[in-house]
Parts: structure tokens; C-alpha cells; sequence
């Protein structure tokens, strides 16, 4: 069986049924092994969308997607989408095509070194030079991928190995894994539970590791437990439902002011998952100061990273969290503390009725409909900036929802395929990306990707006509010097999606909106929704970047008063 | 001076992997020394710096996949030797005179040696 036959057999072996790429030169075998193979293939129209589709796919399914790419250019344009799942611990196993051994580092057509280019941004990558050895690296791959903490993958596969010959007896041999599951380190469980059991005032604290080891009802049984309050990172919502009273929503720099105030003013931190994002923490130099931490994560090397003195416990949030479970059940519990109470006080502070009327249409409005409208299972991506952002602060992820968005290297035009990828995972589901004009902008072409292979997404883009996020920096921080973030109201979406093939409407007034979102619930194509937004509306509250979380500034719609209305019966641990 | 030890797979790319480990957190490596060991396929690496951020980079350099192992070694001296004998392998530090002297004994076991940067 010659190499390529090889690999399609390897991904089925795997369990795969979709993978997501482009064809190029150095790739024509494995096409032509995919042509009948019974995989399904999706052609994309960019090659950095095809990771993001894979992706997605892998946030929704948690399991590895699959994304393919030709040598030279295929490969460098997947790269920001490799990057993107890196920083977000996602799995993919991405595969480029290379030119043949024989003229590799001659400058051939086409020719680029994947294989260092992909390095910082993959947990492993292989070039495979033998035929043999194709078998072995593709299991491994997915292996790699999907133990431990989850990560890209990236397998550099040249043009003559895929024509070649793979022995039998290769395929036929059993693999041993070179790395047999994760590391775990509890040896600080005692201190964990002991500094758990002094907590007057506890806080837990959840990141995507969460999300990704479905740790979601064991961490609320833990939060009831211990009588602690739960608040999420940007890449921890949606772990836990957001609509359980002991959730208080997301802390970070456009967070809630009551989880961002009590992370900030509670004894103990119980860090799940989570690695401390500069995002999350604000100053880091002012984070935790006051506060006994117990971090928990999958990954050694990130325990101590960012926040020093902490109590480290190294292996998946699920475990760890039973372990905590286990060691704390016999003790005494705790019912309705004053912490408890003080905090229930505090978050009805913070419950603003964001129904706004405005005219233009203001994007807290857009949130609250969908908030109403979408239903329990559906899932929103997002783009990057101030419309990630205000899905963050105000959407609620309840019930089976998921909020899918590029939190680490955050990519603008990640909302798009990675909406794709997650409904060619959930077909049954609503999906819709919530988009800005500028982030769209970066992928739109996947509209015809979407629209010949049926995959019908919905997107509803936030229109201000420019880079909101940065404007809006421009203008709290940079004097009002607005340089280069204007994008005016070309192009008209509208016209955009027709020209795909695709449904579209304009919105101008709050009354359209609700009837919009459901035309697209029951769209038969993709659907795009195009709402001219407020341009002036800033995202705020705000923690200002390298400031600490005393540095908040609230603007004018913010109902918080400052934390202190509500008495302390907890004094702060020094 | 302050070395880690690795033992690592003897696979393409995997001095580039545990270099770049050392670029992103700024880090100066002074000496590295390389080179195939006693168990097949695999590969011994010496780093060697004075930064004092070094020992905490054990657990990032455990994460690149190819890195079977990784050892930290709390160094003074002037001369660093790792001998090879028949109970397995040696490290041996400390002035040149006394390592030396150390060494003859082990009675020519092969060995790898560092000066100065160790």
C-alpha cells in the first residue's frame, strides 16, 4: 500500500469523517487516495480556514479535527490557525504535503521548512522520510493530540513518501505511545484541602481546562460544597452553566465587576484549569496577593508560571476535582456563610437590565436577544474585539449552550470557520458567529464553502464601520488620534452573502432584530444578519491593560458601586 | 554555573525545540553539549547558565515531546565531566586538578568534558 493510501487509511483508523483542506502539488497523492476513500472532504478557500474549521470542530466534538494543506504557501497560511488552537489547548492533527526528500533544501517549487515554521506553535511535529514510518507517526500524532494537554499536531508528509511503498508487517504493528499518559502530581493534595477547609471566603476560579475535561457539574459540586462562589476566564465560559446561582460570570478585562471584585477580595483561589492569562489577572504583580491559591492544571510547566506561591496539583481538572471532592466530603460542610451571603448581596449589584433601546441599535441589545432567542443547545462563536468581548460580559451560556472564541492569540476571522467546523460537528445545532465588520472581513470567503457543502451557519455582524476594539482604544488611551480604523460602510454585506448565494437582511431598528435572528434559525442556507451598531458604544467596564483590578474603569451604563456597600463580615487574610 | 541534563530522542529538530524553549523566556544558554548516548536512539544534551531563571526550566523543557527526562544540576565548578563506566553514568565536577584526578581513576571510561562555561 503506497504512503498516502497509508495515511487516508491511518485517519480512518482514527475515527475520522470529516477532514477540512486544500489541495496543492506536493498533496496530489493524498487527494487522490481521498477521492475515494470515503472521507468527507471540505474544500475550504483559504488554508488558515481550514485549521480554524478543524478547530472548531475539535471544540465542539473534543477530539481531534483534521486539517490538510499543501507544501510552501498551504503550509504558512495554516499557520495562524495552528496557532490559535495552540494557545487554546485545542486538537488538531494538521497535515501539509513537502516537496519530494530528494530535492528538499534545494529551494524546490513550493518548497518551505513546515516543519521548523510549525515547531512553536505544535506540541510535536514529525517529517516523515521514510514510507515505514507513516503508520507509527499518524497514530502517534493523534495520540500526542489528544492526551495530556490537548494541542495541534503537525505531520510534514513529502510528495515521494506518499508515493512510496509501506511494508505490511508496518501497518500491522501494534503502537506503543511513546509518552503513556499524563504526568499527575497530587502530592500537595492535603495542603489543597487544608487551605480549602481554613477558606472564610473561597473563590473558584475556572479556565478552559474545565471546558475541555467536561469537569462542569463536578466543579459546581465542589462550589456547593465548600460554599464558594464560581467565576470563569474567557476560555472557562460556558464550563459551568451560567445560570446556577453560584456563578457569577467572567472575571478578566471586560468581565463582571462582581466576579473580577470578589476574585480580587476573597481569601482563597481554587485556580482550575487555568493559567493565568495577563487577560484574567490584570496587573500580575497585584494579582493574588492577599490570597492563598491552590492551582490546578493539566500541564506542570504551568503551575508557578505566571503566579508564584501557589499549592500546584498537576493532572486533568476532572480528576483533580473529584480528588478534592473525595478529600473534602467527610469534613464538616458549610451552609450559607456570611461570605455567601455577602456575595449573593454583591451580585445583585452587578445584575444590570441591559434591554437597551438606542438608535443606532446599541450591542448589549444585540446580546440580550440572543440571550432570549437562541436555544439551549445552540452555539455561539465569536470573533475578536469589542464583539467577543460584549458576548463575553453578557451572554449566558445555560443548558447545553457553548461559546466557542480565540482567547489566547485571539484571531480576528477565527468566528467564522470555526462556526463552520463546529456545525459540520453539531449539524442538529444552531450556530451562529457573532461577528465585527473587521473580523469578517478576514474570512468572508468561506461563505462559499459553507453554501456548496450545506453548512448552514448563521452570522450576525455587529456593523460599526470600523475596528471597534482598537478604536476604542485610540480614544480612551491614545487621545482620540484615530489612525487607521476607520472601515466605512464598504462592503455591503448584504450583497456579499447574495453573491454566495446566501441569505442576508439589514437591520436598523431594535423592533427587526428578534425577527431577523429567527429567519435565521430556519434559514435554508447561510445566513447572515447585518446590524448597523453604534459606533460610539464602548465596551466597558474595563480593567485597562497592566492595570490591577483597583483600576477599573465602570463608564456611565455600569450599575456597580464599588464592592463596599455591601458589609464585609470577612476580614482579609494578610 | 548551573547545568541540566537531558536525555532525549535522537529525532530530527530536537535541538531546535529545546533552544527555542530558551528564546522565548530569554534566556542565555553559555555552553551545550551534545551527543549520542548509551541507549539506542537516544541522545544525551548538557546545558549550561548563569541566568538565574535556569533551574526553573525544568518543567518547560519536559514538555517538548521529545525530552525522555530531565535533571537539574546545582554547579560551581570550573570543569564538568559526565564519565561512562560500567556501573552506568558519572557526573564529575569541581576544580580542574581534582576532576582530573578523579577521572584517571575511572581507569579510561569514555567521557565528555566542559570547562569554564560549566
Amino acid at each position: 500500500m503506497r504512503g498516502a493510501k497509508v495515511a487516508v487509511e491511518m485517519l480512518k483508523e482514527q475515527g475520522v469523517q470529516t477532514v477540512f483542506g486544500h489541495p496543492g502539488g506536493a498533496v496530489l497523492p493524498l487527494y487522490d487516495e481521498i477521492y475515494s476513500s470515503g472521507l468527507r472532504h471540505i474544500l475550504v478557500r483559504h488554508e488558515q480556514n481550514a485549521a480554524h474549521m478543524a478547530d472548531g470542530f475539535a471544540r465542539v466534538l473534543k477530539r481531534p479535527g483534521v486539517c490538510i494543506a499543501t507544501s510552501g504557501p498551504g503550509a504558512t497560511n495554516l499557520i495562524t490557525g495552528i496557532a490559535t488552537a495552540y494557545m487554546d489547548s485545542s486538537p488538531i492533527v494538521a497535515i501539509t504535503g513537502q516537496v519530494a526528500t530528494a530535492v528538499m533544501g534545494n529551494d524546490a517549487f513550493q518548497e518551505v521548512d513546515a516543519f521548523g515554521l510549525m515547531m512553536p506553535v505544535v506540541k510535536h511535529n514529525w517529517r516523515i522520510e521514510e514510507a515505514a514510518e507513516v503508520p507509527r507517526v499518524f497514530r502517534e500524532a493523534f495520540h500526542v493530540a489528544s492526551h495530556g494537554r490537548y494541542a495541534p499536531v503537525h505531520i510534514d508528509l513529502p510528495v515521494d513518501v506518499q508515493n512510496a511503498e509501506v511494508p505490511d508487517e508496518f501497518i500491522a504493528a501494534p503502537h506503543t505511545p511513546r509518552r503513556r499518559g499524563p504526568k499527575k502530581d497530587l502530592s500537595r493534595l492535603l495542603d489543597a484541602i487544608k487551605f480549602i477547609e481554613e477558606a472564610e471566603a473561597p473563590v473558584i476560579m475556572v479556565g478552559g481546562g474545565a471546558r475541555w475535561s467536561n469537569a462542569g457539574s463536578d466543579i459546581l459540586r465542589l462550589a456547593e460544597m465548600i460554599q464558594a462562589p464560581v467565576v470563569t476566564t474567557l476560555m472557562g465560559k460556558g464550563s459551568v452553566a451560567e445560570d446556577h446561582p453560584l456563578v457569577l460570570g467572567p472575571v478578566g478585562m471586560h468581565g463582571k465587576m462582581v466576579a473580577t471584585y470578589v476574585l480580587n477580595n476573597c481569601d482563597t483561589i481554587i485556580a482550575l484549569g487555568t493559567r493565568f492569562s495577563d487577560r484574567s489577572t490584570g496587573k500580575l504583580s497585584e494579582f493574588g496577593k492577599q490570597q492563598r491559591i491552590v492551582h490546578v492544571d493539566i500541564d506542570s510547566s504551568e503551575v508557578g508560571k505566571n503566579v508564584g506561591h501557589v499549592v500546584g496539583l498537576v493532572g486533568d481538572v476532572y480528576t483533580v476535582t473529584h480528588a478534592l471532592i473525595a478529600g473534602l466530603e467527610r469534613r464538616t460542610r458549610k451552609t450559607n456563610t456570611a461570605w455567601m451571603e455577602r456575595v449573593r448581596g454583591l451580585k445583585k449589584e452587578c445584575a444590570c437590565d441591559f434591554n437597551y433601546s438606542g438608535q443606532p441599535i446599541l450591542p448589549q441589545k444585540i446580546v440580550w436577544e440572543l440571550n432570549r432567542l437562541l436555544p439551549d443547545d445552540a452555539i455561539l462563536t465569536t470573533e475578536v474585539g469589542r464583539n467577543q468581548m460584549w458576548a463575553e460580559h453578557f451572554y449566558e451560556v445555560r443548558g447545553q449552550r457553548l461559546y466557542l472564541t480565540s482567547g489566547g492569540l485571539g484571531t480576528m476571522g477565527f468566528g467564522f470557520p470555526a462556526a463552520i467546523g463546529a456545525k459540520v460537528a453539531a449539524p442538529d445545532r444552531f450556530v451562529m458567529d457573532l461577528a465585527g465588520d473587521g473580523s469578517l472581513q478576514m474570512t468572508m470567503k468561506e461563505f462559499a464553502t459553507a453554501r456548496e457543502n450545506d453548512i448552514n451557519v448563521a452570522v450576525l455582524v455587529m456593523n460599526d464601520g470600523a475596528l471597534g476594539m482598537v478604536l476604542q482604544w485610540q480614544r480612551m488611551f491614545y487621545g482620540k488620534r484615530y489612525s487607521a480604523v476607520h472601515l466605512g460602510k464598504i462592503p455591503d454585506f448584504v450583497k456579499i452573502a447574495d453573491a454566495y448565494g446566501c441569505e442576508a437582511v439589514h437591520v436598523d431598528r431594535n423592533s427587526e432584530l428578534p425577527d431577523a435572528i429567527l429567519q435565521a434559525q430556519n434559514a435554508e442556507t447561510p445566513f447572515l444578519i447585518d446590524v448597523t451598531i453604534d459606533q460610539d458604544e464602548d465596551m466597558l467596564p474595563i480593567m485597562p491593560p497592566g492595570k490591577s483590578a483597583k483600576e477599573v474603569i465602570l463608564g456611565p451604563r455600569c450599575i456597580w458601586k464599588g464592592g463596599e456597600t455591601v458589609a464585609s463580615p470577612v476580614p482579609a487574610r494578610p | 554555573m548551573q547545568v541540566l541534563s537531558l536525555l532525549v530522542h535522537d529525532d530530527w529538530g530536537v535541538m531546535q525545540r529545546i533552544t527555542a524553549v530558551f528564546t522565548r523566556k530569554r534566556i542565555s544558554i553559555d555552553t551545550i553539549l551534545a551527543g549520542p548516548c548509551e541507549k539506542e536512539g537516544c541522545a544525551r544534551v548538557l546545558l549550561a547558565s548563569a541566568d538565574p531563571k535556569f533551574p526553573k526550566m525544568v518543567e518547560h523543557v519536559r514538555r517538548v515531546h521529545d525530552v525522555i527526562d530531565v535533571e537539574y544540576i546545582e554547579n560551581n565548578a570550573e570543569e564538568f565531566v559526565l564519565v561512562r563506566s560500567a556501573l552506568g553514568r558519572k557526573p564529575l565536577s569541581g576544580k580542574p586538578d581534582e576532576v582530573d584526578l578523579e577521572l584517571a581513576k575511572e581507569d579510561g571510561a569514555a567521557y565528555v568534558r566542559a570547562y569554564g562555561a560549566m
